[in-house]
């Protein structure tokens, strides 16, 4: 179903969605990161 | 009954905590903002970046255009936030201190060697940003507007009088504490907006589906999830570089550098500033987008959200949104009027701002601000349309040589500064299409050259600029004969 839907999408429409995605990932995982580290 | 005495409880308490945030600042320094935790920093940085304009403005665009406008919010995300704090905050707060500055103006100047460049900077900075926030106020007084009956004119001088309060009584750090307050706010309001039109539109796949069965139309070209072919597509492609870049070089955003403590400070802030901007415009422009399921036509893109919020969001969820959009409004003036104001008090006079001049500054700002606000002059709608690229066009150039580079070079500067400013006011008054006033060039208006952002040339000419300015200094001046 995920698939599906991203395929509707265009190159670089899907460039965009994606960059937002891995921007969520990206400061999730360095805010953990830092919390982490700051409870160590 | 009850409802009318809760929601203006909702404005008791904001307007509470407003003043008692702005009040942190006492006893501060107005330019600079000692400590400051890192999160204040992350909310204040996006709550200064992202206006009213943005939410609503924006909103109504990806209506009409669709998901491609999430292509400005990666822009926004990656180049206007994590670019920012990877290579220019952190050097802009060593080049601070190293040069002993207070301000965005005298930190280009001072550090290209050159105290009439920062007073010239200081001067456009309080021109096109003081008319800046006056749009910016007026556009929240319209909002505000609907909720509360009371002439236009009263609430423009309401909220003008209470943001100069607040840059008055609180200085930067009374800013920062009032930005930080106002950026929750609105994120609160989205995470509402997203939700309502996410549960209405049976979720985001089934949303996306439907929206790509919609027919092309004169804007959306190649559909609703997909970039639009010709002048469209590139408008959103410009939209991208133009609010993602030019913010490099936005004073306002400048100044928010300086709080900074140490890297590893700034790296703190970086991952939580996207985070927030991520969910704020990638979740207004996702919602936006989708809200075609729910509003198939609207004439006028700035009513595309007001529109939906009435129809998906109860009486509360209304105030809720006003309430977001006013902070978005109240946090972009009060970053602008603090550095109008910096401008008007320190940078000009060169000289460091005794509590007298900081308040004749502030309330300078306050009138010239509601003055505009209320003036409906097509100079005034000039101004307000060009600010964010005209300043950037000017400061772009010299700032990055600076702090990326450390270049440090006065007539280098100059001709970077005349030339990006100069080239970007004359394309948009005589060859942008959208705004050309008068056209003493009708080939070149006419032509596709016509269509291109005046951010775009003024940046050009402003490198051009700068490498002119270089050239010119290797020339050896004619040596003078013995008398």
């Amino acid at each position: 179903m995920v698939l599906h839907t991203l395929s509707l999408f265009d190159g670089i429409t899907l460039t965009g969605l994606c960059s937002l995605g891995a921007a969520l990932l990206f400061s999730f995982t360095r805010l953990l990161m830092g919390l982490a580290k700051n409870k160590a | 009954m009850v409802a009318t005495l809760g929601n203006a409880l909702i404005w008791i308490v904001y307007i509470g905590v407003f003043i008692f945030l702005a009040r942190k600042g006492r006893g501060h320094d107005a330019a600079l903002s000692g400590r400051v935790g890192f999160s204040v920093q992350a909310f204040a940085y996006v709550a200064t970046y992202i206006s009213a304009v943005a939410l609503v403005g924006f909103g109504g665009l990806a209506h009409a255009y669709g998901m491609q406008m999430l292509l400005v919010a990666a822009g926004n995300v990656w180049l206007g936030t994590w670019v920012v704090y990877r290579f220019l905050a952190w050097p802009t707060r060593v080049w601070q201190q190293h040069l002993g500055v207070r301000s965005p103006a005298t930190l280009i100047g001072t550090g290209h060697n050159s105290p009439a460049l920062a007073k010239a900077l200081a001067l456009l900075f309080a021109l096109f940003l003081s008319v800046y926030a006056s749009a910016v106020i007026k556009g929240a007084a319209l909002l505000l507007g609907q909720i509360v009956p009371l002439p236009l004119w009263s609430l423009i001088w309401g909220i003008a009088v209470v943001v100069g309060f607040c840059v008055c009584v609180g200085g930067l750090r009374g800013v920062l504490y009032t930005e930080a307050m106002q950026g929750a706010i609105m994120l609160a309001g989205i995470l509402m907006i997203v939700g309502a039109v996410l549960v209405k539109t049976g979720g985001p796949l089934q949303g996306l589906s439907d929206l790509a069965l919609l027919p092309p139309t004169r804007l959306a070209t190649n559909g609703f999830v997909s970039l639009s072919g010709g002048g469209a597509g590139l408008f959103i492609l410009s939209l991208v570089v133009v609010t993602s870049v030019a913010v490099w070089a936005q004073p306002q955003m400048i100044q928010r550098h300086f709080a900074l403590a140490s890297r590893t400070q700034a790296r703190r802030v970086a991952p939580l500033a996207m985070l927030i901007l991520t969910v704020l415009v990638g979740g207004t422009y996702f919602a936006a987008a989708l809200s075609r399921l729910i509003l198939p036509d609207v004439a006028n893109p700035d009513a595309v959200m007001p529109l939906l919020v009435r129809q998906i969001l109860p009486g509360a969820g209304l105030h809720l949104f006003v309430l977001a959009i006013v902070s978005a409004s109240l946090s972009t003036t009060t970053a602008l009027f603090h550095i109008a104001s910096l401008a008007i008090a320190e940078d000009v006079p060169a000289r460091k701002s005794t509590p007298r001049t900081w308040r004749l500054g502030v309330a300078l700002c306050v009138l010239i601000s509601a003055l505009c606000a209320q003036a409906d002059g097509s100079l005034i709608a000039i101004l307000c349309t060009t600010s964010w690229s005209v300043v950037g066009s000017a400061a772009l150039v010299p700032y990055i040589a600076l702090v990326v580079f450390g270049k440090r070079h006065a007539p280098a500067a100059w001709s970077s500064v005349v030339g990006g400013l100069s080239t970007c006011l004359f394309w948009y008054l005589c060859v942008y299409g959208p705004t050309a006033a008068v056209t003493p060039l009708p080939m070149l208006a006419e032509s596709a050259f016509g269509q291109i952002p005046p951010f775009f040339v003024g940046v050009l000419f402003a490198v051009a600029g700068w490498g002119a300015g270089i050239a010119v200094s290797w020339v050896p001046l004619p040596r003078r004969l013995p008398q």
